[in-house]
């Protein structure tokens, strides 16, 4: 007899003499489920703890028939992977094999050939299990390399970018607050939110300025304001950005990575203005992707809050007016609103991670 | 007549893995729970779909216990079935075989038991 660790086949018969000899046949290799009809069978699948690697199904049954059976199986996330080898005769081999069977057995039984299609096909499902198990694992390490390499690259900006300090950090905060608040107060942008994986919206926050490992030291790091010509190359890191992510998304293998596409949207329009006078696209309005319109505000908060070397520190009071001033020109009205209801907590954050 | 085998038991236990006393069994059920009754009273009833189900049943069987002169006559039945015209001298010698085929099954069974 099979222990109890040997995978399971459920036979499903109408005739009694037929499972036995089916079950006979192989009862040394498998543990043995039976079915006198295609409802039975169903119950024996709703309860069983672990399915059957594979089902032996008869066609002519009363209550359900085979056809029925499969047709159900079909229907459940589940049932619809467990291969089923019809028990057929010789003249409906063809129907069986294009209603969806793997294969099948014909009467009158030979036993070599019995446990040899059920090797098979035991064997190809725990194949086909190992790939599927082995698909979802490698994906979830992509899936956290990529989101630890895109940690790392925005650490490498952070550090070259001298005088930001925390400001990728506080960014990500910002941005956080601002989601929260738009999601728990329903407002118009909650749907969207809620639908674009606002967590990844928040990750790829840290991206937003990647394309400054483009920008010359002398004028990325110049101690003073920026000449109209340094100005110029300092707003080409939204298109290097831009560059350096769809490079990636080149090379990653899910192409649609909702990550990417957050991180792409953030470091190419976070500079644009709501009034289209932006760069590099002088994109207007919704053209300006959801994401970026909340970057441009979290950004823009942060520079106006800290001091810089070209400008002092605006005070609180005054970083909440310049918004309120910005708010349909500068700034999406909806998040500007968003930010002046919740300055608070937008301080908060500014002076926890100085 | 020498030439018809009604149980070719060697062939018949091979199927069960050579279990001699599953296989007796198996005729035993074979023996008590058959009927071919059913096949003539839906051909009677013009029912040629439920007849056909039936002998499909009985031709299975059969098949898998190795009752090789019934299993013969049960396919010419079906064919005719299928065809919808139905020898009634074919219908009879299912039925006689049929009987003789339940005596040979003692036989058997009294050798493997």
């Amino acid at each position: 007899m099979s222990d109890r660790n040997s995978p399971s086949v459920l036979v499903v018969d109408d005739v009694e003499m037929n499972r036995l000899i089916l079950e006979e046949i192989l009862k040394d290799d498998y543990s043995i489920l039976t079915a006198e009809n295609g409802k039975k069978a169903l119950e024996v699948l709703r309860a069983a703890t672990i399915l059957p690697k594979i089902i032996l199904l008869d066609v002519f049954m009363p209550e359900m028939n085979g056809y029925e059976l499969l047709e159900v199986m079909k229907g459940d996330n589940l049932f619809k992977r467990i291969p089923v080898i019809f028990i057929t005769t010789s003249d409906s081999e063809s129907e069986a094999l294009s209603a969806g069977a793997v294969d099948f057995i014909s009467k009158p039984f030979l036993p070599e050939i019995v446990k040899l299609r059920v090797k098979n096909q035991v064997e190809l499902k725990n194949y086909s299990d190992n790939l599927e198990r082995m698909v979802a694992e490698k994906t979830a390490e992509a899936t956290s390399t990529l989101d630890n390499t895109l940690q790392a690259i925005a650490n490498i900006i952070e550090y070259r970018n001298l005088e930001s300090g925390s400001h990728v950090k506080r960014t990500q905060f910002f941005c956080k607050a601002l989601v929260d608040f738009l999601i728990e107060s329903n407002s118009v942008y909650a749907a969207e939110l809620r639908a674009s994986e606002p967590d990844i919206i928040i990750k790829a926050m840290a991206l937003h300025d990647v394309g400054k490992i483009g920008i010359p030291d002398k004028i990325l790091l110049k101690p003073g304001r920026l000449d109209p010509g340094e100005y110029e190359v300092m707003k080409t890191h939204t298109i290097v950005g831009k560059n350096i992510i769809e490079e990636m998304m080149r090379a990653v293998i899910d192409k649609d990575s909702t990550y990417l596409r957050h991180c792409l949207d953030i470091a190419y329009c976070h500079h644009e203005r709501y009034d289209g006078k932006g760069y590099p696209q002088s994109l207007a309005g919704d053209k300006i992707p959801l994401a970026a319109r909340l970057a441009s505000l979290a950004d823009v908060y942060d520079a106006l809050v800290c001091a810089r070397v070209y400008k002092a520190a605006f005070s609180y009071e005054e970083t909440i007016k310049i918004i309120t001033e910005g708010k349909g020109t500068q700034f999406d009205p909806v998040l500007a609103d968003a930010v002046v209801i919740i300055q608070e907590r937008f301080k908060e954050i500014s002076q926890q991670y100085k | 007549m020498g030439d018809i085998v009604y149980i070719d038991q060697e062939d018949g236990k091979k199927r069960v893995m050579n279990n001699a006393k599953l296989y007796a069994r198996l005729l035993g059920k074979f023996r008590d729970e058959t009927k071919i009754d059913p096949i003539f009273a839906a051909l009677d009833a013009g029912n040629y779909e439920e007849a056909q189900v039936f002998t499909h049943t009985v031709k299975g069987v059969t098949a898998n216990l190795s009752i090789k002169e019934l299993n013969l006559r049960i396919q010419e039945l079906e064919a005719q079935i299928k065809a919808r015209s139905v020898d009634p001298q074919t219908s009879e010698a299912v039925k006689s075989c049929f009987t003789e085929t339940l005596a040979r099954i003692d036989e058997v069974i009294a050798e493997n038991v």
